[in-house]
This record gives structure tokens, C-alpha cells and sequence, in this order.
């Protein structure tokens, strides 16, 4: 994708850090099972939304992510999200529904992470 | 004083869909809400990946039912720019035409929500009689009242001719003679709405940039943002100029919508008489690789799908962002502060849409 930029998991919140600095506003994030490891991208607008600025950071299956909601507190429902259906470790999350946010008790667990079929 | 936690929802006569928020509360006064989401999640993002890439219109139209054109343009867009399918002109103006008429069935359904839920009844019925002519026109060019499904990757599936053109014309006339008679005046100038909204849910302009506010409500205080702007579709040929309110409240982002439905009508009255003759859409062969993000401006706000396909006939991730979605956080920044009586408006004014949000 265009205006995409490829960090490690250190170097992460400063790179936010650096988006709300530039007044971006906050979109989504996308995470993608890889197999072996996750994907996840930030995607950030700038100038009122015409254009978009993306943040990939590559984690390895049992590390842990820091959130970013302390820097941006709307991403806190989409770590919730990510937590929930991918199994994702992330830290530090704003307001944590500790993997109660969208599914049921009774739901099938990670149903996004491949094999889940 | 002693704080109660009060549920609001998820079952409440002002909710369409079912969604709880947690009011903390110091007698009347609301000092903090945490949403309760979850009622309605569907999976249709792993469906997406279980569909072939085609199919997946159909799921994405049924994301939301009143903005199910808005979730299938969103997706034809990103296929169409994953597999480098230019978009027959007359098409794009084809996709105007059928969103500004989806925008404006959605704002007026909001309308007449958000009158019922201060009890003015009146307002509430005008509003949806207005809507219905709408809807006949939805159906008389898309064969439904709702779910027009007319896109397709490469195009739309459905051609309007001159004489349907025309009326058309004839019957937004009609609806705008009954909308100036009946609604704009009573939006403009009675108390009781005024007393409802003005200053009640406030958002400002940092708090709506910082919060990742999106549509309306982010309009209403006072950022110039629609992906409109971005001139997908045909809004480059026809022109663009987004809504803007300052004053930050509930009776701001109530003012936008209804602009917008002026807005929306001269969209497409421009739609209809500067569309070409042409092919209303082309055949794509082939399957999706890469990865994209597509955005188009849904009635409540900027709608991001992220597409990932891998070659083959089903894609390797589907990512729906919904403006609900995006709006809920400064939903929960709105509430702290107004009486618990206010709850059912502010509430309404992001004008939330659960199935949307949960997907």
C-alpha cells in the first residue's frame, strides 16, 4: 500500500507518537494471521482525510503488542476486537473487555485466526 | 454523593438494535457510560473469506440494511482498484445517484427517530411520509425500497432512461415542496427541538479529531471532512463541498443531516443530467492479489474496508470499519455531564447503527 511504513514492536508508539504530533486521526487497525505470525497495520488519516498513512508491525505468535489506546484512546475497541478474534496478546489497553467485547461465552473462540474453519 | 450504575438498553424504546450503555450516575446527573457491545456480531468478516470474492457483495449489503448500497460500493471499489478495472463512466454516475439516495433515506429514518424519541410524533410522521417517496424511487429504479444491490465489480447491474430520469425529477420536486413545507421550518424554528438538542452532547473539534469522530458527527463540530472530497465514484465531474456546523451539540450534527438531504438532492438532480450515454459496466475476469483500502462517505460517516485477496477466488482478509464503530468512543465523551433525560438524544445524534458496528 501507499505511505506505509514497516516498524518493529519498539519502535511502535513512538511512531504513533509521531502521527498525533502531525494531528493524524486514528482509522483502524487491521491484524492478519500469517501462520506463523501476526500482521498488524494502523492505518492513520492526515489533511481531513484525504490522505492515509499506514503503520505494519510484524509479532510473533506468542510475544505481546503495547497498545496504543494511552496515545490514542479510541483504538482501545479495536485492540478489544483484535484480542478477541485473533488471539492477540496486547498490553496496557485503555479500557479492556477482557475478551468480552463482541463475543459470547458460548461463541467460538479466535474464529479469524486461520484453521478456524 | 453516591454513584449508581444505570443499564441503559439493551432493549430501549429508542434503540432500533439492541446495544447497552453502563451510566454512572450522581442522582440525575450521567458522570460516566461504558458501552456494552456484542448482541448482534454475525462474523461477516470470516464469511468473507469463506465466500468466493463475488458472492461477497451480497454479504457486504448485509452488513447494514439501510446502508447496504454504501458496503457494496465500498467493496466493488477496492476489488476494482486490487484488479486495475476501470469503471465505466456512466457507472460512477449510476453509484452517485443510488448512494445520495441511500444517504438520503438514512437521514430522514434517523430524523424521524430522533423526533420520536422526544416524543414530537408529528415531526416524526412527516418526516417518514417524506421518506416513502424516497423509497418509491429506490424501488422504481433498483426493484427495492432498501437493498437496491445494483453494484457489481466493474459497474452496476441496473441502467435508469430517460423517461424513469424524469420521474425521478418529478418526484424529488414533490419531496422537496413537502420537506420545505413540512420539516425545514419545524427543524429551524420550534422550541422544543432546540430546548432537546442545543448544547446537549457536546463534542469539540479536538475532543471529534483526537476521538477519530467520523460523518455528521464529526462535521457538526466544525472538521470539513467526507470522503466525498477524495472524488470517488463521480464526485469529482460533479463537485463536492462538505457540510460544516461549529457548535458542537447534538442540534449541530441534526443540522448537517438535514443539509445533507438538500445536498444529497442536488447530487443528484447534477447525477441524472450530467450522466453519458455508455456502458453501465464491463467484464472482469481474473482474481484478486495485493492489498487494498477503500473508503466511501456512508450516511453515518467514512466507511474503510481493507481487502486483502491472494490469487484465488477467495480472499485472504476482509476488514470492515465501520463509522459507528468509529463514533462510539466519542459517544462515551459526549454523555458525562447531561441529565439522564438526555441520554435517548445525544445518544441518537451519532445516530448509531449496532449491526454496522458488530458486523
Amino acid at each position: 500500500m501507499e505511505n506505509e511504513i514497516t516498524v518493529s514492536k519498539a519502535e511502535l508508539i513512538t511512531e504513533v507518537q509521531k502521527m498525533l504530533a502531525q494531528k493524524a486521526m486514528f482509522g483502524t487497525a487491521t491484524c492478519l494471521d500469517l501462520g506463523e505470525r501476526f500482521e498488524i497495520i494502523y492505518h492513520f488519516e492526515l489533511e481531513q482525510g484525504l490522505k492515509m498513512r499506514h503503520i505494519r508491525v510484524s509479532l510473533a505468535k506468542d510475544d505481546t503488542l503495547p497498545s496504543i489506546s494511552n496515545v490514542y484512546m479510541c483504538a482501545a475497541l479495536i485492540e478489544n476486537e483484535m484480542q478477541e478474534m485473533f488471539d492477540i496478546k496486547i498490553s496496557g489497553i485503555a479500557l479492556d473487555f477482557k475478551r468480552g467485547m463482541l463475543l459470547a461465552k458460548e461463541s467460538p473462540k479466535t474464529p479469524l485466526m486461520k484453521g478456524k474453519e | 454523593m453516591a454513584r449508581t450504575v444505570i443499564p441503559f438498553g439493551p432493549q430501549h424504546p429508542v434503540f432500533p438494535e439492541p446495544i447497552q450503555l453502563k451510566l454512572e450516575c450522581e442522582d440525575e446527573r450521567v458522570v460516566g457510560a461504558v458501552p456494552v457491545i456484542g448482541y448482534i456480531s454475525r462474523g461477516i468478516e470470516k464469511a468473507a473469506e469463506l465466500n468466493p470474492f463475488r458472492n461477497n457483495i451480497f454479504l457486504c449489503e448485509r452488513v447494514c440494511g439501510i446502508c447496504s448500497f454504501m458496503h457494496a460500493l465500498c467493496y466493488c471499489q477496492g476489488i476494482e482498484d486490487m484488479m486495475k478495472v476501470e469503471v465505466p463512466t456512466r457507472a460512477r454516475f449510476l453509484r452517485v445517484f443510488w448512494a445520495e439516495l441511500s444517504r438520503m433515506h438514512s437521514h430522514l429514518l434517523w430524523l424521524g427517530l430522533l423526533a420520536d424519541s422526544f416524543g414530537f410524533e408529528s415531526l416524526f410522521m412527516q418526516v417518514w411520509r417524506a421518506r416513502e417517496i424516497i423509497l418509491d424511487i429506490s424501488e422504481m429504479t433498483s426493484g427495492h425500497r432498501i437493498i437496491q444491490s445494483t453494484n457489481v465489480i466493474g459497474g452496476v447491474r441496473r441502467d435508469i432512461d430517460k423517461e424513469m430520469a424524469k420521474k425521478v425529477e418529478e418526484m424529488l420536486v414533490q419531496f422537496k415542496q413537502l420537506t420545505d413545507r413540512s420539516i425545514l421550518p419545524t427543524i429551524l424554528n420550534d422550541p422544543t427541538i432546540k430546548e432537546r438538542t442545543v448544547g446537549k452532547g457536546i463534542l469539540t473539534k479536538e475532543q471529534a479529531e483526537l476521538l477519530a469522530a467520523v460523518g455528521p458527527t464529526l462535521r457538526g463540530s466544525g472538521v470539513a471532512s467526507d470522503m466525498r472530497m477524495t472524488e470517488y465514484a463521480a464526485y469529482k465531474e460533479i463537485g463536492f463541498e462538505p457540510v460544516v456546523e461549529t457548535a458542537s451539540d447534538s442540534y449541530a450534527r441534526t443540522l448537517v443531516r438535514v443539509k445533507e438531504i438538500y445536498q444529497s438532492l442536488d447530487i443528484i438532480l447534477k447525477a441524472l443530467s450530467m450522466m453519458p450515454e455508455g456502458d453501465i459496466a464491463i467484464r472482469v475476469t481474473g482474481r484478486p492479489e495485493g492489498e487494498v483500502v477503500s473508503r466511501v462517505e456512508q450516511p453515518r460517516g467514512e466507511l474503510i474496508y481493507y481487502v486483502k485477496g491472494n490469487g484465488t477466488a477467495n480472499l485472504e482478509r476482509l476488514k470492515i470499519r465501520t463509522p459507528t464503530f468509529a463514533n462510539v468512543p466519542p459517544l462515551l465523551v459526549m454523555l458525562p455531564g447531561c441529565e439522564l433525560a438526555d441520554v435517548p438524544v445525544i445518544t441518537l445524534s451519532i445516530d448509531p447503527c449496532i449491526a454496522c458496528c458488530e458486523r
